[in-house]
């Protein structure tokens, strides 16, 4: 359970003050699938980057589960991101050195796993996505889709709570697109976990079970 | 995190930037061979002096002078011998007395007198004309005192006529490279004008007339003395010093002259002249006395007690802390300018880091989104920095171990070929090499520091979006 009360972030430019989530109150419920729709600059990727740990609001609170988040200090965030969050970009952020294996793993070395335990959940989570005889590539030898889908074995790894894909399907084609909504939602369907996709897509719209609309830094 | 972990990372990443990482760890391992070879010479330097001082006896020896004055104003190493001159400045003679006297100290093991011969002006090996100047010193060769020698024998106590002669005059005769060959040629040494010691058969006077003109032939005279050569001192420090019995010293210094009888000196009458001698060791006291000690541990007491005896002592430790001051400024000098380089390559780490970082901005954004906080960011970018600096440092410990060991196959050879025989001048103790990498790596460190910190701070939301 995802819960917001009252957050904002803002942001000073030449002066002026720009809200970039202004007084933003909203619950998710755990295993919801929720589709975060709004204009460029919005601020649909600062509403998932304050989910997700990966920036803080000035002023609210954000509980997930019974966590509180807004007030903890890095490494308690750090830990809360590592544990309990995967996230998805639109523009995959692999490691071009690292095997489609070794991304995966990267996660799991965060959270203190060590060598053997790792690799082993790491070739699970590229299965559970279809890429298990392609992980020793580096992402250099694999398609948009197939790192795409190294990345949300990626966001697996730890067996998170929620996770959030920033337009997952925006460097993709159609087809491709496609195929990796399918496998977010059979994942958020299968394994319960709350899927947060921001995205201009109406296909993703359509199989999502909510569509939260934001405009100039607030939830409609 | 795992410390392994970190380590496995901190090697992977540093693996994927192959080029930049070995540039950079060059950069270190010449810096770290700099001060190896530079520290390493000085300490090498240094065991050369040792090794040839004990070759010679010179830790277990203490040299006596007549007395704290003198031994200030008077050039008395540890190689005591090299500089017994004949006492002529102030303070207590000595004499035999004091050399029973020294005998009695306690952990002194032997006494011997030394003296300086002069009154020789030159020397020819029998058979050639080259003629070339030798410094004799007479000293007691009891056991204690025994010289280090590569061909022949130590003299006896008591023998006349003979010598043991150092690398400098074997040398000059030629025989270098086959010294068993001197032996039994004889020295022979031209005495000065006036000379009337060993080997000089002084006629009496004339008993009446022309004296002058026997004075004058007397003081123009000059003699040859023969040496037989009964051994060949190894080479070192004391080369120019050529051994005889003080016995045969004190013969050789001894001065005879006819003494006028009082008479009337009417050219009827017959003066009548004795033979009077004058023993300038007997008068004069000997030039140094070497004490030799049971232990190296005991030299210091020993030199104390003797200059409680109002004599001077001086010791090989005197002149080693000496040296050993000298070297250690040189050693430090030379260590700061094999630091400077060493300075150097930890610029270019720090430069290294900061590039790294720069390109690396977006990984550090994916670090921090799959939960790394802003500590492991730091700790992992500091260990890379670190990594460095021990790759460098153990690069640079390997590489001396190799050139130390060409550099003293060589070094060897010429010290040889210099007649000084021992062992290798590039020594590489355990602490340097130790000391070195642990430098190295403190230096990557400290290096690290603050680019990992820069690291740690990038907002993860902007780093993602850099491309």
């Amino acid at each position: 359970m995802i819960q917001l009360q009252g957050v904002n972030k803002v942001y000073e430019l030449g002066g002026e003050k720009i809200y970039a989530l202004d007084n933003v109150s909203l619950e998710i419920a755990p295993g919801e699938f929720v589709a975060v729709m709004g204009p460029s600059g919005s601020g649909k990727s600062t509403l998932a980057n304050v989910i997700g740990g990966l920036d803080s609001p000035d002023s609210g609170q954000i509980t997930v589960g019974d966590q509180e988040i807004t007030k903890i200090r890095d490494k308690a965030l750090s830990t809360y991101r590592n544990k309990k969050v995967g996230f998805v970009f639109q523009t995959f952020n692999l490691h071009s050195g690292y095997t489609a294996l070794e991304n995966v793993m990267i996660p799991l070395v965060f959270a203190g796993v060590r060598l053997g335990k790792r690799k082993k959940k790491a070739q699970a989570c590229l299965q559970a996505v279809g890429l298990g005889d392609r992980m020793k590539h580096k992402p250099g030898q694999l398609s948009g889709g197939q790192r795409q889908r190294v990345s949300i074995a990626r966001a697996l790894a730890n067996d998170p709570e929620i996770i959030i894909a920033d337009e997952p399907t925006g460097n993709l084609d159609t087809k491709k697109g496609r195929e990796i909504i399918d496998l977010l939602k059979k994942l958020n369907v299968e394994q319960g976990v709350i899927l947060i996709a921001i995205t201009h897509d109406s296909e993703i719209a359509r199989q999502a079970g909510r569509i939260i609309n934001i405009k100039d830094g607030r939830v409609s | 995190m795992h410390i392994f972990d970190y380590i496995r990372t901190g090697l992977k990443n540093l693996w994927r930037q192959k080029l930049r990482s070995s540039l950079t760890i060059v950069a270190v391992v010449i810096g770290a061979i700099s001060v190896i070879v530079m520290v390493s010479l000085v300490i090498g330097a240094k065991s050369v002096f040792m090794q040839q001082l004990e070759a010679m006896g010179a830790l277990t020896q203490v040299t006596v002078t007549g007395s704290s004055e003198v031994e200030e104003s008077g050039s008395n190493g540890p190689f005591g011998f090299m500089e017994a001159s004949n006492n002529e400045g102030e303070g207590a003679e000595l004499n035999d007395e004091v050399v029973e006297k020294l005998k009695g100290i306690s952990h002194v093991q032997d006494v011997s007198p030394a003296a300086s011969v002069w009154g020789f002006q030159s020397a020819r090996l029998d058979g050639s004309d080259k003629k070339y100047s030798a410094m004799l010193v007479g000293y007691k060769p009891t056991p204690a005192f025994e010289q280090s020698i590569i061909a022949g024998r130590n003299l006896e106590p008591g023998e006349i006529a003979k010598i043991v002669i150092g690398g400098g005059l074997l040398d000059s005769f030629g025989y270098e490279d086959n010294p068993s060959d001197i032996l039994g040629q004889k020295v022979v040494f031209k005495t000065n004008k006036g000379y009337t010691g060993y080997g000089v058969d002084l006629p009496k006077p004339p008993a009446g007339g022309d004296q002058e003109q026997y004075w004058e032939d007397m003081n123009d005279k000059t003699y040859d003395i023969e040496a037989e050569i009964v051994g060949v001192m190894s080479p070192g420090p004391g080369d120019q010093q050529n051994f005889i019995t003080m016995a045969w010293a004190k013969q050789i210094l001894t001065n005879k002259f006819w003494k006028g009888q009082g008479g009337e000196s009417g050219y009827k009458s017959e003066p009548q002249y004795e033979l009077d001698i004058y023993n300038q060791i007997k008068e004069k006291g000997y030039g140094s006395i070497m004490v030799k000690v049971d232990s190296t541990d005991n030299v210091e007491q020993v030199a104390s007690d003797i200059e409680e005896m109002d004599l001077g002592a001086s010791t090989a430790k005197d002149f080693l802390d000496e040296l050993t001051k000298l070297l250690n400024i040189l050693g430090v000098i030379l260590g700061a300018i094999g630091a400077v380089s060493l300075a150097v390559a930890t610029i270019g780490i720090v430069n290294t880091m900061v590039m790294a970082i720069y390109e690396r901005t977006r990984e550090i954004g994916v670090m921090r989104a799959c939960g790394a906080s802003r500590g492991v960011v730091r700790k992992l970018f500091t260990l890379e920095a670190a990594l460095l600096g021990l790759l460098g440092g153990l690069m640079g410990v390997a590489v001396s171990y190799g050139l130390a060991t060409v550099g003293n196959y060589y070094g060897n050879q010429y010290l040889l070929d210099q007649g000084m025989s021992f062992s290798n001048i590039i020594s590489l103790p355990w602490w340097l090499l130790l000391g070195i990498i642990g430098f190295t790596t403190l230096v990557g460190l400290l290096a690290g520091l603050y680019p990992a910190w820069r690291a740690s701070r990038l907002d993860p939301v902007e780093a993602l979006r850099r491309e």
